[in-house]
C-alpha cells in the first residue's frame, strides 16, 4: 500500500481507510478555498475533517489516561517524541515507560478548551488547556499539546508535550 | 554535547523574538506568517498573514507584557519545529493571567516561519 499523503484524490475510494486519510487533505484544501470565499459544501455543514480527527482522539487519550494508560501505547510509534514537564522521552517504549510510571493512583482530567488545526504537512495539531486532579491532590490546570500524524491509514501521535500550569508568583 | 539541540535553539530563538516584538511594536510580527499560516486566537480562526496580524494588532489593550513560565521544544517527523510556551501575561492595567500558545515552525527558503499558532488564555470555569 502507497503512502500518498500529499496527493490529491483522483477518484473516489470506498476503502474507509484510505478515506480517512485522503478526507483530511480535501479538508485542507478546503479550507484554504473557504477562507477564499469558495465554499465546499461536502464540509459547509459539519466540523472540519481535522476538528472531527482531533476531537475524536483528544476523548480517546484522556478517556485512556484516566481509566487505564497502558493503553495509551497504540497512539505511539517509535519516532514519537513526549516532553512532559520539561523531561524529553523517545518511542512508545520510552514514553510508555514514564507515562506507566507516573505516581497516582486515580487520575482525572477535565478539559476546558481544546483547538485544532491542520499543518502544511497534513497533519493535525491539537492544544488542549484543562484541569487535572491526581488522587486526593488539588486541582491543577495543566496544557497538553499534540501533534497527529497519519501512517499507514492510521492517525498516531507524533509528537506530545505536558505541562502543568504552575507558574512562579512574585512578580 | 554540551549544545542544546537544534531545534531548541530555533524553538527559545523564535519564541524570544515573538514575545519581544508582540510586546513593543507587535505590527512587527508580519515577517514571521505567511499566506497559508494559521492561526487560532481564544477558539477564533484566522488564516494567513494579513488576517492574522490585523487580528493580533486589533487587540484591545495599550500595553502589554508577557512572562514565560516554561518553553518547550521538538522536532516533528516532517522536519519541522513545535514549540509549546506557558506563562502569563499582563495587559494593560488589568491582573495577571496565564497563557497557553503553541507554534509550528517550518522552514521555507531558509527563514523559519510560522505555519501554525494557537493560543489561549488559562481560564477555567471553576
Amino acid at each position: 500500500m502507497e503512502r500518498q499523503q500529499t496527493q490529491q484524490p483522483a477518484v473516489l475510494i470506498s476503502q474507509p481507510e484510505k478515506r480517512w486519510a485522503l478526507l483530511s487533505q480535501r479538508a485542507c484544501f478546503s479550507f484554504r478555498f473557504s477562507c477564499c470565499g469558495v465554499s465546499d459544501p461536502n464540509v459547509m455543514a459539519e466540523k472540519p475533517v481535522w476538528e472531527q480527527i482531533g476531537e475524536g482522539f483528544v476523548q480517546h487519550y484522556y478517556q485512556q489516561f484516566d481509566t487505564n494508560r497502558q493503553n495509551l501505547a497504540d497512539i505511539y510509534t517509535d519516532s514519537s517524541c513526549l516532553t512532559w514537564e520539561g523531561e524529553g522521552f523517545q518511542g512508545k517504549n520510552g514514553i510508555m515507560g514514564k507515562i506507566n510510571s507516573l505516581p497516582f493512583k486515580t487520575i482525572q482530567h477535565s478539559i476546558t478548551a481544546q483547538d485544532h488545526q491542520p499543518t502544511p504537512d497534513s497533519c493535525v495539531l491539537s492544544m488542549v488547556v484543562g484541569q487535572l486532579k491526581a488522587d486526593d491532590d488539588q486541582v491543577m490546570g495543566f496544557h497538553q499539546m499534540f501533534l497527529l500524524k497519519n501512517i499507514d491509514s492510521k492517525w498516531i501521535c507524533s509528537n506530545d508535550v505536558f505541562r502543568l500550569a504552575l507558574h512562579n508568583f512574585g512578580h | 554535547m554540551g549544545d542544546k539541540p537544534i531545534w531548541e535553539q530555533i524553538g527559545s530563538s523564535f519564541v524570544q523574538h515573538y514575545y519581544q516584538v508582540f510586546d513593543t511594536d507587535r505590527t512587527q510580527l508580519g515577517s514571521i506568517y505567511t499566506g497559508e499560516s494559521c492561526l487560532t486566537w481564544e477558539g477564533q480562526q484566522f488564516q494567513g498573514k494579513a488576517a492574522i496580524v490585523e487580528k493580533l494588532c486589533s487587540l484591545p489593550f495599550t500595553k502589554i507584557a508577557h512572562s514565560i513560565t516554561a518553553q518547550d521544544h521538538q522536532p516533528t517527523p516532517d522536519s519541522c519545529i513545535l514549540s509549546m510556551v506557558v506563562g502569563q501575561l499582563k495587559a494593560d492595567d488589568d491582573q495577571v493571567l496565564g497563557f497557553h500558545q503553541t507554534f509550528l515552525l517550518k522552514s521555507y527558503s531558509n527563514a523559519w516561519v510560522c505555519t501554525n499558532e494557537i493560543f489561549r488564555l488559562a481560564l477555567h470555569n471553576l
